[in-house]
């Protein structure tokens, strides 16, 4: 049997060229894959076997140069300059080639055994161009050049031979190939041969990196050498040697020795693509240019963006309202009466019967009769991503972004919010700022995460049935409404005002999301809360039970140990209209998760009812007859929602067929309209979970998590106290 | 190529979007985008908000109303 041989390999390349998505093809990972730029703030790690080789992937963050300025593309330089990885895929977009070889050639100079990816060949054919692959091997030094499309794995054999190739002539060729160059002229040259051979006698700064290399970014000026050469007392004579080029490069390029480099590299780029790309003479107008006329009108932009938000908000409700009865009987009633007759029938004790059916089946079941809606929330979400339309998004709300005092480029982090706020705080990463990172950071709480769904639908079905969505549109919209408030506030307050920095977003090609993608989007995320249902929500309602239930075999939940603080608690929220404990104990477990106000309601509220529909004899064959039977008829329910919605003369959600959760009905009585739209308001504006807040911490540090918590529960305290109150006076509550 | 796109926008009297600097080089703005993001991140130039429609000759004819576009101009200082 083959010795099994283990390679490194590093994926880089601009943001947005399909990385993640070559990653993906490659491990046969799921790593989040989004068609816009900035998604891959940390790189990833996979591995794949390829003949007797074992590949370590590390999907590096995208970057234009390999002079980093944020920090993902920190991570990316850092990576490419230490780690020394064996081998280096750099996957370009070819549709966009001229921009993308700079990095190219600066991964190139650096040394490293590459092979080029032209990625997304279909879009680049389809725009005429014509790119002699050849051609391009050629003027790159003879590197090995492969045409894909990853997204449909076109290619993806020929890149594995690729790679093959190229890992066997590594242990040979390493250290002896003919290292790339690019000629930068007489004059550069003999400042780059004069630095070459003291910086490669200098094994502190030269740390194994080619000198020459090292020579031209000296010449550029990069900060993290120059500091480098600065703290090395044995350094003095590079850096007279240094400065001495760039008074000679000044005086022959007046625009600076930085410049003259970057535009010999350019001219270069320039070259290998006059050689190698051939050009339609009239280029077609592209669907994505048509496209763009309308989407990003400076007027129609906008109005468009809410829309499509609308649209997607409509769906969520309209489409998974019939599947949300059918999980509830699922688990209401036939997983109920199964783990009763279960339990039963093995004799076990009467708080086993209370933790299983009360605590866990009602606390996890109850969050779990949201899977249906957040199912169409993710593939919604996947489709506008996967298309390229939340890049246009991002594009029409800069002038709103830049009116906050933030770069349009906050509005990514913002964006991610609302599937979750922990990797949106993490996504702050690709903000050029401090004081951007954490204004971003503080609103993203305030975007409505999809862990907030399952509260403002079993709500809005109950107490305003129709208008459902409407509500639940609007908690959005307040949610965006209110970030911008506080992004102009603590703009102005905490932060000294500066002008935004430029944005510069790349706006990618409209794509047909693939089933594939969209699969991976709707089972990894589904899939994340899933196991979240499966631990932080099981152990919150097994933790709330046991409250519940303290002192043991307490008669009264209002005196139990849960019932005593949330009673203490509960005068905060009387003047927003829900004093009462049940109310104010779910969103003290709140904190925790949001799911955990719906799950501790369901333990509150029906955790006695659960046993008792759950009490009756069971008929396995009946109740899967059943089960069938309910998922059958809200599949054609569904089927009609989204034809009143995708087809002209829509009606809106009548109510009728659809009833709401049996949390609903309770709730339908403990709330009245009013009070109901404080909480929603409340648990829209309150701490969004303890991992978020970790996440700030681990950012920002502890001073601004606080802070972040304390802004939040005063903020979402005044504003329900504000709905409230106002309705009162308005008469409406 | 750089160069020439500097020397461009320092030459203008008022802020030149990619369009107009791709128009004049005779390049795609796929190309000069790169540039413009290099030059930025030298510090020599900043992009800026500025109505085009403006100093547009066929203002009056045009049912465009917010020109407003991405333009770059030299850095200050």
């Amino acid at each position: 049997m083959a010795e099994t041989r283990k390679l490194t390999l590093a994926l880089a390349g601009n943001p947005n060229a399909g990385k993640s998505t070559l990653f993906n093809a490659l491990t046969g990972s799921h790593q989040h894959v989004g068609n816009w730029p900035g998604k891959t703030v940390e790189s990833k790690r996979g591995h794949f076997r390829l003949d007797s080789w074992e590949m370590e992937v590390v999907d590096l963050p995208g970057t234009y140069s390999l002079t980093a300025y944020s920090e993902e593309e920190l991570i990316a330089r850092d990576y490419l300059r230490s780690d020394n990885p064996d081998l280096v895929v750099v996957v370009v977009d070819a549709s966009n080639l001229e921009r993308n070889l700079y990095l190219v050639t600066q991964i190139l100079e650096l040394g490293l055994p590459m092979v080029l990816v032209l990625n997304m060949s279909d879009v680049a054919r389809a725009m005429g161009l014509r790119i002699d692959k050849q051609a391009v091997s050629q003027q790159l030094g003879g590197v090995a050049v492969v045409e894909m499309t990853a997204t449909r794995r076109e290619g993806l054999d020929e890149l594995r031979q690729a790679l093959m190739n190229l890992a066997e002539e590594l242990p040979g060729k390493k250290g002896s190939r003919r290292p790339f160059r690019i000629d930068y002229g007489p004059e550069i040259e003999a400042e780059i041969d004069a630095l070459v051979e003291r910086v490669a006698n200098r094994p502190v700064i030269s740390q194994g990196l080619e000198p020459r290399w090292l020579a031209v970014k000296l010449l550029e000026g990069e900060p993290d050498l120059l500091r480098s050469l600065e703290q090395d007392p044995g350094a003095k004579d590079i850096l007279e040697v240094l400065r001495s080029a760039q008074q000679r490069l000044e005086a022959r390029y007046p625009e600076g020795a930085a410049i003259a480099v970057a535009d010999k590299r350019y001219a270069f780029v320039s070259r290998v693509v006059a050689e190698s790309l051939s050009r339609p003479r009239q280029a077609p107008t592209t669907l994505s240019e048509r496209l763009d006329r309308v989407l990003t009108h400076p007027l129609l932009g906008v109005p468009i963006f809410l829309g499509v938000m609308y649209f997607v908000f409509r769906l969520i409700v309209d489409v998974s309202a019939p599947y949300l009865e059918w999980v509830d009987y699922i688990f209401g009633e036939v997983l109920a009466r199964w783990a009763l007759a279960g339990i039963g029938a093995l004799g076990a004790p009467e708080w086993l019967r209370s933790l299983l059916v009360e605590g866990v089946i009602a606390g996890v079941g109850g969050v779990l009769v949201f899977v249906p809606g957040l199912i169409v929330l993710f593939t919604f979400i996947g489709i506008l991503e996967d298309s390229g339309y939340l890049a246009r998004a991002a594009f029409v709300m800069n002038r709103f972004m830049s009116f906050l005092g933030l770069s349009g480029k906050s509005f990514v982090p913002l964006v991610l919010g609302f599937g979750c706020a922990v990797p949106a705080i993490y996504a702050t990463r690709t903000l050029d700022r401090r004081r951007d990172r954490i204004l971003t950071a503080l609103l993203v709480p305030l975007m409505s995460c999809s862990a907030r769904l399952p509260v403002y639908v079993v709500f809005s079905l109950a107490l305003f049935g129709p208008k459902a969505n409407l509500v639940i549109w609007s908690l959005y919209a307040l949610g965006v409404f209110m970030a911008a408030l506080v992004g102009l506030l603590f703009g102005r307050l905490l932060f000294r005002s500066e002008v935004a920095p430029h944005f510069v977003l790349e706006l990618p090609l409209y794509r047909l999301p693939t089933l594939r993608g969209l699969w991976f989007h709707v089972s990894g995320r589904v899939g994340r809360f899933l196991r979240h249902a499966g631990t932080v929500i099981l152990a919150a309602s097994v933790a709330i039970w046991f409250l519940l239930n303290m002192p043991w075999g307490t008669a009264s939940l209002e005196r139990s140990w849960f019932g005593s603080v949330s009673k203490a608690i509960a005068p905060l929220y009387r003047p927003a209209g829900f004093g009462k404990w049940e109310a104010a104990g779910s969103l003290l477990a709140g904190l925790v998760a949001k799911e955990v106000v719906v799950s501790t309601m369901s333990q509150v509220y029906l955790g006695g009812e659960a046993q008792a529909s759950g009490s009756g004899e069971v008929d396995v064959l009946a109740d899967l007859k059943e089960v069938g039977a309910g998922f059958l008829s809200a599949s054609v329910e569904a089927g009609k929602r989204l034809l009143d919605v995708v087809a002209p003369g829509w009606r809106p959600l009548s109510g009728t067929g659809v009833e709401s959760p049996a949390l609903g009905k309770v709730l339908a009585v403990q709330f009245t309209p009013l009070s109901a739209v404080a909480f929603l308001v409340y648990v829209l504006l309150y701490v969004p979970c303890v991992a978020t807040l970790g996440a700030i911490r681990g950012e920002f540090g502890h001073r601004w998590a606080s802070f972040s918590a304390a802004y939040q529960l005063v903020l979402a305290w005044i504003m329900a106290v504000g709905v409230y109150q106002i309705g009162r006076l308005l008469g409406l509550g | 190529m750089l160069g020439e796109v500097l020397r461009l926008v320092e030459v203008s009297r008022r802020p030149v979007s990619l369009e107009e600097i791709a128009a004049a080089l005779g390049r795609p703005s796929s190309a000069i985008e790169g540039m413009l993001e290099t030059l930025m991140r030298l510090g020599r130039i900043e992009q800026v908000q500025a109505n085009l429609c403006q100093r547009c000759p066929a203002k009056q004819d045009c049912a465009e109303t917010d020109g407003i576009s991405q333009c770059y101009q030299l850095k200050a200082g």
